[in-house]
């Protein structure tokens, strides 16, 4: 499985590399829309030091640790997703089912993006400096790369399940950018939001969860949320598994 | 005459393709939405009711109208643009017995329509600029059409640069990101420090922040008059681009049909 996987990462380098100019961009593009951000939370804190029990530096915490979430996510998946709706639509799966590993991940893990790595690493620069500054305890460090981890495969599953709908559905590509959505609406404390989405971001669709969640373990620890997004992230995997299953038996090679 | 069609065209492939239409209003809703939430909060734990001369009421409505301005206040004319010089299709378009540059207006024009719409009936009904006297109304009239010009006319001029660059797409993330920062789609340009307050006067505030306090009655007679000034002085810059830039056009014999 290892071998399978650096070859596939060093394919992604190599077209990477034949298309340098297009990730320098896509990597100033992200600093860019990182530093409205920072603006904006800049102008809210301007008015009052604290929001709901959030200052400034809690607030940087959270968009960035949801950047950080959502380019990891970018990073080790995105391609994957991209390339995987156009075979299921081409009807060019054949290939990959034959071969001797499970269609599932290696599709997942097909393609790496490294254009966003750039950004990814900065952003983990970033987090480091605001994590230093916030001294969690080594307990609480722990709480907060799990919930970074499990946020990355409650984004991972999202897309899975929206990307293997094309197996059902053609030419939704606006469905394609739901969980983008979701995800950056999420990126906000979640009281800020009336009760009623509360509930069903935190509880049903944990997306304000994902993000609220690390962000807090700088001073609490919110493990209850944390073990349940984590559980519902399972559920999800699990769903967008039984999904790909169902999807192949419908599935018309163009073959 | 043609021109009428042409708005019509653009018009109806904006209204058949209904799918992507509701989908984008329904994100910018969403967007909104957060935004306003954040700011509810902040007017909540500030203590005041009222940031830069806005109240609270009336930031959900700033938010709501400047993110229809920036739907409004597209770039795609410099899209179509590239795409028709990397086809090799630009010179059917310069056969025809039409101005480009009028057809791609009318263009812009019925892409933005329902936009335009929604905006015209905030204008209309909302806003309290027609209770302010007809020679305010008509100058406010005036400061909206000529901000869609000289937006327009920018953008035209931007769109040129396809005749040098293969790749364009870069300008878009970027245009959007200017609209963010110095359109007012992010927050109000009221709160930057009087030090900044020039800012509010480059063509994507007057286009975004300026036309929205429009809306909500917050200018005053003197920055009417002084955007007016503003928009006038951006739209002679952007047509004299257009005239130098246009000169210098390398018309290289790239079309694909001779």
């Amino acid at each position: 499985m290892v071998k399978i996987y650096r070859i596939l990462v060093s394919q992604s380098l190599a077209e990477t590399l034949s298309y340098r100019f297009t990730a320098v961009l896509t990597a100033i593009f992200g600093i860019l829309f990182y530093v409205i951000e920072l603006v904006t939370g800049g102008v809210y804190f301007s008015f009052t030091p604290t929001i709901y029990g959030w200052n400034f530096l809690d607030y940087l915490n959270l968009i960035t640790t949801a950047n950080l979430i959502s380019y990891l996510y970018q990073f080790l998946f995105v391609a994957g997703h991209e390339d995987l709706v156009d075979q299921i639509l081409d009807g060019n799966l054949d290939y990959s089912l034959l071969r001797p590993v499970n269609a599932y991940w290696f599709h997942a893990s097909y393609r790496v993006d490294f254009p966003s790595l750039v950004t990814l690493v900065l952003t983990a620069g970033i987090e480091t400096g605001i994590l230093l500054k916030l001294q969690p305890t080594p307990l609480n460090l722990l709480g907060y790369l799990a919930a970074v981890i499990v946020g990355v495969a409650f984004v991972f599953a999202l897309n899975q399940i929206v990307v293997t709908a094309a197996f059902w559905i053609d030419g939704m590509t606006a469905l394609d950018g739901l969980p983008e959505y979701l995800m950056s609406a999420s990126a906000r404390p979640a009281k800020i939001y009336p009760r009623l989405l509360q509930q069903l971001f935190l509880w049903v669709i944990p997306s304000l969860a994902i993000t609220n969640v690390p962000a807090q373990f700088g001073h609490n620890r919110p493990s209850w949320l944390l073990a349940w997004s984590a559980l519902v992230t399972g559920v999800l995997l699990g769903l967008s598994y039984w999904e790909w299953r169902r999807g192949l038996l419908r599935y018309v090679s163009a073959n | 005459m043609s021109y009428w069609q042409t708005f019509q065209n653009a018009l109806t492939t904006t209204l058949t393709y209904r799918g992507n239409l509701v989908l984008r209003l329904l994100t910018v809703s969403v967007e909104i939405a957060v935004a306003s939430f954040m700011w509810l909060a902040v007017y909540r734990f500030s203590g005041q009711d009222n940031v830069a001369g806005i109240g609270s009421s009336q930031m959900v409505v700033y938010l709501a109208v400047v993110n229809v301005l920036a739907l409004i206040f597209s770039a795609s004319p410099i899209f179509t643009l590239s795409a028709l010089i990397r086809n090799g299709n630009l010179s059917v378009m310069l056969l025809r017995p039409i101005n480009y540059f009028r057809q791609s207006f009318w263009t812009y024009v019925g892409q933005a329509t329902p936009y335009l719409i929604i905006y015209g009936l905030a204008i209309a009904f909302i806003s309290p600029v027609f209770r302010r006297g007809w020679g305010y109304g008509l100058a406010s009239l005036g400061l909206i059409i000529l901000t869609y010009v000289m937006f327009f006319s920018l953008i035209s001029g931007v769109s040129l640069i396809s005749f040098w660059l293969v790749q364009v797409w870069p300008l878009r993330p970027v245009l959007n990101a200017l609209f963010l920062l110095l359109g007012g789609q992010a927050f109000p340009l009221q709160i930057l420090p009087s030090a900044w307050r020039w800012v509010a006067l480059n063509p994507f505030a007057l286009a975004g922040n300026q036309l929205t306090l429009l809306l909500l009655g917050k200018l005053s007679v003197h920055q009417l008059t002084i955007d007016l000034a503003m928009a006038a002085g951006w739209l002679v810059l952007a047509i004299v681009v257009v005239k130098v830039a246009a000169a210098f056009v390398p018309m290289r014999g790239s079309a694909v049909n001779g």
